[in-house]
This record gives C-alpha cells, sequence and structure tokens, in this order.
C-alpha cells in the first residue's frame, strides 16, 4: 500500500470516527438516553478522529488531506440515516452532494 | 432559513422558539468552527512535520493559541447540544461546512492568501448546498 493510498484511508477513518462522534451527540440529547455516557462517548471519539488526521498528515500533503475531510458532510449523513433513522429527502441529499463538491474545490488548492 | 413548518396555531411559539435556537445555534457554531480552525492555523502553522507525533503534540501543548482552540472547542460542544436537541443531525451538521467559507474569506483577507477562480466557485457551491438543505424541515421526529 502506498503511502498516499494510507494517508487517503486514515483521513476518511477519520471522517467516520467523526460520524460515530456525532451520532453520539445526538443520542446524548434523546430521550431515554444516558446524556453523560453518550457525550463521554463522543468526546474519545473526537480524540481517535483528531490523532488519525495527525497520522494521514505526514502522509499526505496539507491541501490534500483537508479536501478529504470534506466527506465528513456525506458520512454523518449517512451514520444519521442508518443508526439515528433520520429521513433524508432528496433535496437535503442534494444540498449535502453540493456541499461536498464545493468544499473540494474550495481546499483542492488551499 | 427557509425551513417549510406546517404546524397548528397552538404549536407556532413552540416553532418559533425551536427555529430562534437553532439559528443563533448554528450561527455560533459556524462561528466557533472558524475561530478553532484559525487558532490551529495559526498555532500549527511553523512546528515541524518530521518530529514524532507525540512530540509536535507537547509543541502545540505549550502555545497559549492552542490552549485557546480547546476553550472553544468546549464552547462548541456545549453550543451544539443545543442545535442537536432542535434539528436532526443531518440537517444541522451540512451547515457547519459554511466554515470551509469563512475560514477561506478570512485566510484571503486577513492573513494575505490568495483565493483563485476555482475557489470562488467552489464558495458558491457551497451556499447553495446550504441553502437546498435549509429548504429542508429541520425538527427531529417528535415535532415533525
Amino acid at each position: 500500500m502506498t503511502s498516499v493510498v494510507l494517508g487517503f484511508a486514515l483521513v476518511l477513518l477519520s471522517t467516520v470516527a467523526e460520524g460515530f462522534a456525532q451520532v453520539s451527540l445526538k443520542k446524548s440529547v434523546l430521550p431515554k438516553h444516558t446524556r453523560a455516557f453518550w457525550i463521554g462517548i463522543a468526546v474519545v471519539l473526537f480524540v481517535v478522529e483528531a490523532l488519525l488526521y495527525s497520522g494521514a498528515l505526514r502522509l499526505l500533503d496539507v491541501s490534500v488531506a483537508f479536501a478529504i475531510t470534506s466527506f465528513g458532510v456525506v458520512t454523518v449523513a449517512l451514520l444519521a440515516r442508518w443508526v439515528l433513522r433520520e429521513r433524508i429527502s432528496p433535496m437535503r441529499w442534494a444540498g449535502i452532494l453540493l456541499i461536498l463538491t464545493g468544499c473540494g474545490l474550495v481546499t483542492m488548492n488551499a | 432559513m427557509a425551513s417549510q413548518f406546517t404546524m397548528s396555531p397552538e404549536q407556532s411559539d413552540l416553532t418559533v422558539q425551536r427555529r430562534a435556537t437553532l439559528i443563533i445555534g448554528l450561527t455560533i457554531a459556524v462561528a466557533l468552527d472558524t475561530a478553532v480552525q484559525i487558532c490551529w492555523k495559526v498555532g500549527a502553522s511553523d512546528i515541524a512535520d518530521d518530529v514524532p507525533l507525540w512530540a509536535s503534540g507537547q509543541a502545540l501543548m505549550a502555545r497559549p493559541v492552542f490552549l485557546l482552540a480547546l476553550a472553544l472547542m468546549a464552547c462548541q460542544l456545549v453550543n451544539w447540544l443545543q442545535v442537536l436537541a432542535v434539528a436532526d443531525l443531518s440537517f444541522a451538521r451540512p451547515f457547519t461546512s459554511l466554515s470551509f467559507l469563512t475560514v477561506s474569506l478570512i485566510s484571503a483577507f486577513a492573513l494575505g492568501e490568495h483565493l483563485d477562480s476555482l475557489q470562488i466557485i467552489g464558495i458558491a457551491i457551497i451556499i447553495v448546498g446550504v441553502w437546498c438543505v435549509s429548504a429542508t424541515d429541520a425538527p427531529p421526529e417528535d415535532v415533525q
């Protein structure tokens, strides 16, 4: 595995960690969920996200790594749909994909 | 934000309150995210990247700007929980992408970085994307 592919995989994994952290935060405000427990899980996952991203920065150019982090918006939406059973309309998906494209363009040459 | 709510009149006060919480919360979330990223950028800009991860972490911890970033992140967490209490995660999270836009603009105007035409097109696409998300229903299931 080349270092670029590994770096790419690490950034994508960091967005998955962020996705689960965000799902945990959402669970902490839902009824019948232990608030402190889910916030604790989220904080741990945010630390994991930061470590994975820091690791990726050693293998990738910072502008490339930052561009890939924009996938986070899609990862979070997919996990919200899968774990929290949120209904996501086609309009919201369109917005999310436009944001992904825009963030990619903004960060690519940054 | 142009969220379309279909509520009975007796629910309207609650709706207005939720919508106000949402607009204020999302605005604060973008502002705090922007501030954290700028602090991070300033704090980490001259740390060598050929030292071990642990050493660069220690170098960061010694900087006031990084400690400020940590304090801002704590504020971010408290504010974000308020937002998530009144909105779906898949609705709220896309708004935080506006910080890509604010960080680019601040970097261009305050830090003197160049914005090329591709980045300006990207900013316009982000704005259209956020508008699309804002046109969908925000509230979590209990008020839908």
